[in-house]
């Protein structure tokens, strides 16, 4: 369970008080901060104004967020170190203990191209990870049945990571005991901290916390023999090209991309690579309507429609 | 006779203790400033090479200077949520206002920006620490001689 201390140090006094003091963590999914905005919240798969009485859908009497609130948050989130943190930062989020992440915009500094830093804080995103053991038991079984090659695909929130963290512990948990390797890049999936696991991922599980997908998946293909790597938002081409090294050595991959619909998932730039190269037997769609890891619709790996009993 | 004698003393000895107090004092001030300098300096390589974080390498940092230790622990207590406000010893007012700025703003740059706001506190520091050697080398080192002469004289004058 989410322990709702842990926001106490990012957040205004007044806004953290609120939280701590109306609403149910359980339930409390994002919490995000504008400069001279309303605070809001993503609670009980709905969005909402946090006020001094909990949320609320009238702005009103909403706390308003201030720059110095935000700098305070990146700052306190980087444990008053951001030299430490800037790599993560110029990524657009820093990854806390338990799994908490902080997306963060503002003004991009760039050298000769490159970016150095981000300064001018504007607005950041408080994500707050949830453990619902269970929720992939539905497809468990198409999953295994179709070689555990399968694409987690879902609007933002809609619990893509939950249902990897999920399958991951219930395929370690199998008879067959296969080695299952966590390539973890934003550390959103195990929660790793100081070297254990946040979340439960099963006893058969490796964990790779913090790396590119490309290194992440060269030390698991050489050293630790996975059966299955389990990774988190694949992107562009470079992911395309790293699980297709990956497949070809015959492990299998589970991993998560987003988008709102079939349809729009057929528009990315990347479907029609993962389709030709048969890189996954199975796409789940999830939607939020019903609570997060809810499976809605499952294709094959031609990008048809089954239906999964 | 007896009493005018145990006077004396007294008085030669409370000016002597007076005289070391005052030594003390110059003394604990410039170690202070020396502590401090070699914190920055140390937090200036944690930033080339370790990257620790401020609150692990003020943790770890071992200092002589009772006020330097109990700053630092303010520091990492106020760093870690706990707010609490940093002491200000023997520090005068405006060399307060620097180090506790300096401690509040610890961390909250990029590397590059984080050492050149380094050595801009260690330039400052430098005036402090120098201003402090040279009192404790004027003062300092003579105060318990001073006070013994100061209370010898007092002795004399009461006899």
């Amino acid at each position: 369970m989410f322990d709702i201390a842990r926001l106490k140090k990012l957040l205004p006094v007044a806004v953290f008080n609120s939280i701590a003091d109306n609403l149910d963590a359980e339930k409390l999914q994002e919490i995000r901060l504008r400069a001279g905005k309303p605070v809001c919240v993503r609670y009980n798969n709905k969005s909402a104004y946090l006020t001094e009485r909990g949320v609320s859908s009238s702005c009103e009497l909403a706390f308003t967020a201030s720059c110095e609130d935000i700098r305070d948050a990146v700052v306190a989130a980087s444990e008053h170190s951001v030299y430490a943190y800037n790599d993560d930062i110029v990524r657009g989020y820093i990854t806390l203990a338990g799994g908490l992440r902080l997306g963060v915009c503002g003004e991009v500094v760039t050298d000769g191209g490159k970016i150095v830093t981000v300064k001018n804080y504007s607005s950041l995103n408080i994500r707050i990870p949830h453990e619902i053991k269970g929720c992939a038991t539905g497809i468990m079984s198409d999953i295994v049945r179709n070689h555990c090659r399968a694409l987690i695909v879902s609007p933002p929130g809609a619990g893509k990571t939950t249902m990897l963290r999920d399958i991951a512990r219930q395929l370690s948990e199998l008879g067959s005991a296969p080695n299952v390797l966590i390539a973890d890049e934003r550390g959103e999936i195990a929660c790793v901290c100081d070297g254990r696991d946040g979340m439960d991922v099963g006893t058969h599980t490796d964990v790779i916390t913090g790396s590119s997908k490309a290194h992440a998946f060269e030390c698991a293909v050489r050293s630790m023999r996975p059966d299955v790597i389990i990774t988190d938002e694949i992107f562009g081409a470079n992911d395309i090209g790293i699980l297709r090294e990956a497949v070809g050595c015959g492990i299998s991959v589970i991993a998560s991309a987003h988008s709102s619909s079939p349809d729009n998932f057929r528009r990315r730039a990347f479907t029609d690579d993962i389709v030709r190269y048969g890189l996954f037997e199975r796409y789940y769609f999830l939607s939020d309507d019903f609570g997060n890891g809810h499976i809605a619709e499952t294709y094959d790996s031609s990008l048809e429609k089954v239906y999964v009993r | 006779m007896s009493d005018k004698l145990l006077l004396c003393v007294i008085l030669t000895v409370s000016c002597t203790l007076a005289g070391f107090a005052v030594g003390k004092y110059f003394k604990v001030r410039k170690e202070y400033f020396v502590e401090l300098d070699d914190l920055l300096l140390r937090f200036s390589s944690n930033l080339t090479f370790t990257l620790d974080t401020v609150p692990k390498m003020l943790s770890s940092y071992e200092t002589k200077s009772s006020l330097l230790s109990r700053q630092l622990a303010a520091a990492v207590s106020t760093m870690s949520g706990d707010k609490k406000e940093l002491p200000s010893g023997y520090l005068s007012k405006s060399e307060f206002v620097f180090v506790d700025g300096m401690f509040g703003a610890l961390g909250t740059y990029n590397s590059v920006a984080e050492k050149c706001a380094n050595e801009n506190n260690r330039l400052k520091l430098k005036e402090y620490r120098e201003a402090s050697e040279s009192k404790y080398n004027k003062l300092g080192k003579s105060c318990v001689k001073l006070g013994f002469l100061l209370g010898l004289l007092l002795a004399v004058l009461f006899w």
